[in-house]
């Protein structure tokens, strides 16, 4: 969600007014991370009044537990939330508060679900994970810990053209199996998956 | 006997849930002179959440000659606890079910569970009342039309099948004798049994059969006294199908609508969608209707002919439309597991109701439950299910376990992601 305003609520009009069929308008305010921008309330608001249905937001999750944002953002009509959740084994700041994103993101999402639950309101919120050496191995606790803080999915990135070896593959089954004992969907993009897994293979666009 | 036959009948339902079905056993027993003064009758009208040695502390200081428990495949584990913990504090106690989850099969019941000493098959109340009957009397109950029991040398035997009931009025209103009172202004209703309906994965169709009606005065006097006098603010009817005929609507919305004028709300009904107008839309407005309940169940082929079902797509999206613009809601219910349905067909039906936007899309998982179509054809059909309650589906020839849970996790999402509109 990057660029000015105006910008940002024109392109709301185009896809509001170039969408097609059922269910919808739907819109995701993505970017990297759509709480830093100063105007989000009045675009949200925007893009509810110009009659969006299901309105979604990318964050990083940590923002959602501050002060009020998790409750303003229903407040203003967000409904689902995609989480970008880093997963990490050792600190990535020497910084204390900042040594450990997952766990910011992990407090934003509950207090998000916490938020929707004190007002009554059903919502979404799901996860998108990169996928590459780093991660991998951490990907099935990283399944776990988003599926405890209450996400109902999770969408697990590679990188364009990149091939997995099979200890990768095998920490991606192992997470697509991780999300469906524990009751949530675990989709995968841009990395082959053996015909075990092929049901776990969705399209870039979450199809 | 010196004293009445204590009897106390349980019903364990889902929460939120009273059962009409206790209602009706204990409404027509109580207005049988046979048992005047010879029954003395104490209602637990439970949900199934509730602790069954818990229960059991509710009940067992009430020394019960008989107790009678309703059994479907939500409540059928802890019902069986319960009896357990029943039996061995209580041997004299005779402890009797009925219900979906038993009827059908009462012998197999009985020989699995010891603790179980009568199932009453098929419709309960004049069956429960001739039980009752015979132990006031201290005779061999095991005689009686519609009765399975284990004879005191341990082998289990039924008698003969009882004839559904012609005359439903016959069957005293629960609300309108006393026996039930509306709780929280809400109240049940049922204007009918049977279903017009044979869905193979149904028990209302093949176990209720024909069609019977209640009267259009008794509904009516219903409906009066409960929402004129009582001041019931919503009904939960229990039909399978609320439209179903049009005539039949026209009349219910009539009854209805007075209410529904100043603030009487109907519950979910289910409705045949493909048989809605906009005349028919209207009605159901009129009568309070905000939400109704429908399938298709399945899109595929395969499955809607081994479970007997139509589905025209031209007319159902026409139904959903037409109750759409009358401004009520429409859920639109999917099983995963039918039989002859692949995942990509479940699917399939999931991307139909999503485009119809009717409001909410539902998924459940099959159970194949004892009496119906499925459960009798299950080897032929290729269903591999759970024998224990609830029954529910395993692997099909078409779908295998893993991809039935893989399923059923993804549908819930899509569902989740539905649902989050504003």
């Amino acid at each position: 969600m990057f660029g000015e305003s105006a910008e940002i609520r024109a392109r709301i009009d185009e896809a509001v007014e170039g969408w097609v069929g059922a269910p919808g308008p739907n819109l995701v305010l993505g970017g990297a991370e759509a709480f830093a921008h100063p105007e989000l309330p009045a675009l949200v608001t925007y893009a509810v009044q110009v009659g969006v249905e299901r309105l979604a937001l990318e964050t990083g999750g940590g923002p959602l537990s501050t002060g009020e944002n998790a409750a303003g953002a229903l407040h203003v009509g967000v409904r689902h939330i995609i989480v970008r959740y880093v997963p990490c084994d050792e600190p990535m700041s020497e910084t204390p508060a900042l040594a450990d994103p997952s766990k910011l993101a992990l407090a934003g999402i509950r207090a998000f679900r916490r938020a929707a639950e004190a007002r009554g309101v059903k919502v979404a919120v799901s996860a998108v994970i990169g996928v590459c050496r780093h991660t991998g191995p951490l990907l099935p606790a990283a399944i776990a810990e988003l599926v405890d803080a209450g996400v109902g999915a999770v969408r697990l990135l590679g990188g364009e053209g990149a091939s997995a070896g099979s200890a990768q593959l095998a920490h991606v089954a192992a997470a697509c199996d991780t999300g469906v004992v524990n009751g949530v969907w675990v989709g995968v993009s841009g990395i082959e998956l053996p015909a075990s897994h092929a049901a776990h293979v969705e399209k870039r666009d979450g199809r | 006997m010196t004293g009445p036959l204590k009897t106390v009948l349980i019903g364990l339902n889902s929460p939120g849930y009273q059962s009409l079905a206790l209602g009706y056993l204990r409404a027509y027993a109580q207005s049988d002179d046979r048992l005047k003064g010879r029954v003395a009758f104490q209602t637990f009208d439970l949900t199934v959440e509730v602790d069954p040695w818990w229960i059991a502390y509710r009940v067992l200081p009430l020394e019960p000659d008989v107790v009678g428990i309703s059994v479907t495949c939500w409540n059928a584990r802890a019902v069986f606890d319960l009896c357990r913990i029943i039996r061995a504090a209580s041997p004299a106690t005779r402890i009797v079910l009925g219900g979906p989850e038993v009827g059908p099969v009462a012998e197999a019941t009985l020989e699995a569970h010891p603790e179980i000493d009568m199932i009453v098959r098929g419709e309960g109340e004049i069956t429960f009342a001739e039980v009752l009957y015979a132990l006031t009397r201290g005779r061999d109950a095991s005689r009686v039309g519609g009765v399975s029991t284990r004879r005191p040398d341990g082998f289990v035997v039924s008698a003969p099948d009882r004839a559904l009931i012609a005359d439903l009025d016959s069957i005293p209103s629960p609300y309108l004798s006393g026996v039930m009172s509306p709780v929280e202004g809400g109240a049940y209703l049922e204007t009918y049994r049977g279903c017009p309906h044979r869905c193979g994965y149904c028990f209302e169709g093949k176990g209720y059969g024909r069609v019977r009606s209640f009267s259009r005065e008794r509904v009516e006097a219903e409906i009066e006294t409960l929402a004129g006098s009582h001041g019931v603010s919503s009904f939960s009817f229990i039909d399978p199908v609320f439209n179903l005929t049009s005539e039949r609507l026209e009349w219910l919305s009539a009854a209805l609508a007075p209410y529904a004028a100043k603030g009487l709300r109907l519950h979910t009904v289910e409705v045949d969608i493909e048989r809605v107008d906009d005349a028919a839309a209207e009605l159901l407005s009129l009568a309070g209707v905000g939400s109704v309940e429908t399938g298709p169940q399945s899109v595929g082929a395969a499955a809607l002919s081994e479970c007997r079902r139509t589905f025209h797509p031209e007319r159902f999206s026409a139904g959903v439309a037409a109750l759409k613009r009358a401004g009520i809601s429409v859920e639109c219910d999917l099983i995963i597991g039918l039989p002859g349905d692949s995942v990509l067909d479940f699917f399939d039906g999931i991307r139909f109701c999503l485009e119809l936007d009717p409001g909410k899309v539902q998924t459940s998982t099959l159970h194949v439950l004892p009496g119906t179509d499925l459960w009798s054809r299950a080897s032929e059909l290729g269903l591999v299910f759970d024998k224990e309650p609830p029954h529910e589906i395993i692997a099909t020839s078409t779908i295998g376990y893993v991809e039935l849970r893989r399923a059923e996790v993804r549908a819930t999402w899509i569902q989740q992601q539905y649902e989050s509109r504003l």
